[in-house]
């Protein structure tokens, strides 16, 4: 048992070779590509497909908002598209065309064959770029509309990363954005506190810091945006207990990405955990719920003249 | 399931979950009783005879 723990934590320790030299580093973003690649790719997508529930479900709500918005537009960026989840639920009468940016080109690329693209509604342009540099692959005023849903809570300059988004955007440009908030996994997160506080005396992050829905005006208010609506929304998935919660999390690709973080958990720990959660957050049916806290957003991008 | 031939993470998740389930009820109640003082190994007893029972389930 000890030996294959010491082999773990060696495999996980050598996945990134990136050198972080950028201020405000938070996350690993090569782990993160690295995660996103895996996760896209392994079962030849089968996986990856079987957890589209919870962007799917996000994807439809927000397409209701831009549907809010009566405009038309020649071209939609979609910022950290994955597959396009959202991509596809656009349709022609919106755009002429959509184009999807993500840094995992696995996932990207995932829904890409032939079979799955008879589902595009539309024309998609496909482009393989960090968000976080996304003034080097769009040009400055060109964007008519801007959408990006759940991807910016992987971004560690999210000031920046929105200061960008309003960069590429024309004058009166729209951006409409699908965040994850605070209280995201909040039940996961004291469940593991809890068993760690319990059977090791201390904690460790084992989930991201998210944005706290306070901060969401002003972060915009100082990237140039003009506030339309902001609304928060919370989907609440059931599942049959912690294990699956975190399977689907890892076939999501959203595992943990927080730099220096320490990647094991002790089996003693996951143990309790399971039955931290359960004790505290756990459904009448044996089930246990796991919440994602949405955040929604359209904005509206000033004139630089105005 | 059968837990033979399943791999060894989820014959780990189901011992955790569902064939220990009684004791693991134990251990989250009584982590529960006090859970905004929490001190290291106040559940001891309860976490051990968890354990346990993971334990053999998991070889069973």
């Amino acid at each position: 048992m000890l030996l294959r723990a010491a082999g773990q934590r060696r495999a996980f320790a050598s996945i990134s070779n990136s050198n972080i030299t950028q201020p405000f580093a938070v996350f690993d973003r090569n782990v993160k590509r690295i995660q996103r690649d895996r996760a896209a790719s392994k079962n030849g997508g089968e996986d990856s497909r079987t957890v589209d529930y919870l962007r799917n479900e996000v994807a439809d709500r927000m397409i209701e908002r831009l549907l809010d918005i009566k405009r038309t537009y020649n071209s939609i960026l979609d910022v950290g598209s994955g597959p396009g989840h959202f991509s596809r639920l656009i349709e022609s009468k919106l755009t002429k065309k959509v184009v999807m940016l993500d840094m995992s080109e696995k996932t990207l690329r995932r829904d890409d064959d032939s079979e799955f693209e008879g589902k595009w509604l539309i024309p998609v342009e496909r482009i393989h770029a960090d968000e976080e540099n996304l003034l080097q692959a769009i040009a400055p005023g060109s964007q008519e509309a801007v959408v990006s849903c759940l991807s910016l809570h992987w971004v560690n300059d999210l000031p920046g990363v929105l200061v960008q988004i309003r960069e590429v955007l024309r004058t009166d440009g729209v951006f409409l954005g699908a965040l994850l908030g605070g209280d995201t996994l909040f039940e996961l997160r004291t469940a593991l506190q809890l068993a760690e506080l319990e059977r090791e005396g201390g904690i460790s992050p084992h989930i991201s810091p998210m944005t706290d829905t306070r901060d969401v005006s002003n972060l915009l208010g100082r990237a140039g945006f003009s506030l339309l609506t902001v609304d928060i929304e919370d989907v609440t998935v059931a599942y049959p207990s912690m294990f699956e919660l975190l399977q689907d999390l890892g076939d999501m690709g959203e595992g943990n990405a927080v730099i220096g973080s320490r990647h094991l958990l002790h089996r003693d720990t996951l143990m309790a955990a399971s039955a931290a959660y359960q004790a505290l957050h756990g459904n009448e049916d044996g089930t246990i719920p796991a919440t994602f806290q949405v955040i929604f957003l359209v904005m509206r991008s000033l004139s630089l003249y105005e | 399931m059968n837990p033979a031939s399943s791999s060894p993470l989820k014959r780990f998740a189901t011992a955790t979950t569902i064939t220990c389930s009684t004791t693991a009820a134990t251990y989250g109640q009584c982590m529960l009783k006090s859970y905004q003082d929490v001190k290291k190994d106040m559940c001891q007893k309860e976490f051990l005879a968890f354990k346990d029972c993971v334990q053999t389930a998991v070889r069973g």
